[in-house]
């Protein structure tokens, strides 16, 4: 499939997928399930680690070896103070300015603090970083990380690791409507293909996904379903679909239809 | 006479350093690796390029993170 690469963040790439880098069986997997996407981009963390474990140093040589884009994550956090403290560290150890924004406002969903979101956002942007904020659909608070000075926004599908697809496209919709210009991808919530898909054909610029991979039965064959749809999606919103209509139209031609279908008009 | 044992935290346990400990000396003191990882006190980042002239105080809350697997 021809899709148009895709320039998000200073780098031009060629698979609209972002995959993250948690919960798979094991490091191999992750390895090749990694690799099976063809995501350009991978997600990654920071924890504590007590002097002698290596652990850390360990997971990060597995990444290192997929020579893929580093996009850090803020997960965890609960005010923009933290978020801004770990967005500092990241940028240090993996070397990005890249940074997937997450501050955390209640732990039944896993919602975005709005405010806390928009206040991190703000800070970060001043301080040099390519903010990726992972936030709601609503448009407000969009317009408000737009006004920030994002040029990401990662609206949620649905709450993450709950594999429900996209909640409300509707809104999801709006947003692309609203923001033509801006870089989009759905984070979160993405369960099956079909999901990612639906994201791709609303016209969003990429799709992120960590569980609906790593949790699948097969994590490196959903990987890789997960690289077709990505594509489908893409191509198939490129190509423009047709427009939908509320009643039928027989796509054989009915010019020269043979004379016994005439009696049952 | 020697310097007087303070007491910090690290990463959630607290822990005995010298008065005036650098933060580099402590960290060596502990084994950390030389890199791939980062550190931040009393919650505010600390570049890798101050951990010679940052001197630990009592009650200084230290973390140190490494890359783990994130989503």
């Amino acid at each position: 499939m021809e899709m148009t690469p895709w320039h998000i963040g200073g780098k031009t790439l060629n698979s609209r997928l972002l995959i993250g880098s948690a919960l798979y069986p094991s490091p191999q997997v992750m390895q090749e399930s990694i690799r099976a996407s063809g995501a350009g981009i991978v997600t990654v963390s920071l924890r504590r680690q007590a002097a002698g474990d290596a652990a850390g140093q360990t997971f990060w040589q597995l990444i290192r070896e997929l020579d893929l884009a580093i996009l850090p994550n803020t997960a965890g956090c609960h005010s923009a103070k933290e978020a801004i403290t770990t967005a500092q560290m990241a940028r240090e150890v993996f070397q990005t300015n890249w940074i997937k924004l997450e501050v955390i406002g209640d732990e039944y969903n896993l919602q975005p603090d709005p405010f806390e979101l928009v206040k991190a956002a703000e800070a970060l942007i001043q301080d040099g970083f390519e903010v990726f904020p992972y936030t709601t659909d609503d448009l407000v608070l969009a317009k408000r990380l737009v006004e920030a000075g994002c040029r990401i926004l990662m609206p949620w599908g649905s709450p993450i690791g709950s594999g429900k697809g996209l909640m409300n496209p509707y809104n999801l919709k709006a947003i692309r409507e609203r923001f033509p210009d801006l870089q989009l991808i759905v984070d979160a919530g993405i369960g099956k293909p079909s999901d990612a898909v639906q994201a791709m054909e609303l016209g969003y610029d990429g799709v992120l996904l960590n569980s609906a991979v790593a949790l699948a039965q097969l994590p490196v064959k959903m990987a890789s379903a997960f690289r077709s749809a990505v594509e489908a999606g893409r191509v198939g919103y490129e190509a423009g679909a047709m427009p939908e209509r509320d009643f039928a139209s027989p796509s054989t031609p009915v010019i020269g239809t043979p004379f016994w279908h005439q009696a049952e008009k | 006479m020697g310097k007087q044992l303070i007491e910090v935290v690290l990463n959630g346990d607290a822990m005995a350093c010298k008065e005036g400990e650098s933060l580099a000396a402590f960290l060596e003191r502990l084994g950390y690796p030389a890199d791939d990882f980062a550190t931040a006190i009393n919650e505010t980042f600390v570049p890798r390029s101050d951990y010679d002239n940052r001197q630990l105080q009592p009650g200084d809350t230290i973390e140190v993170v490494v890359p783990m697997q994130g989503g």
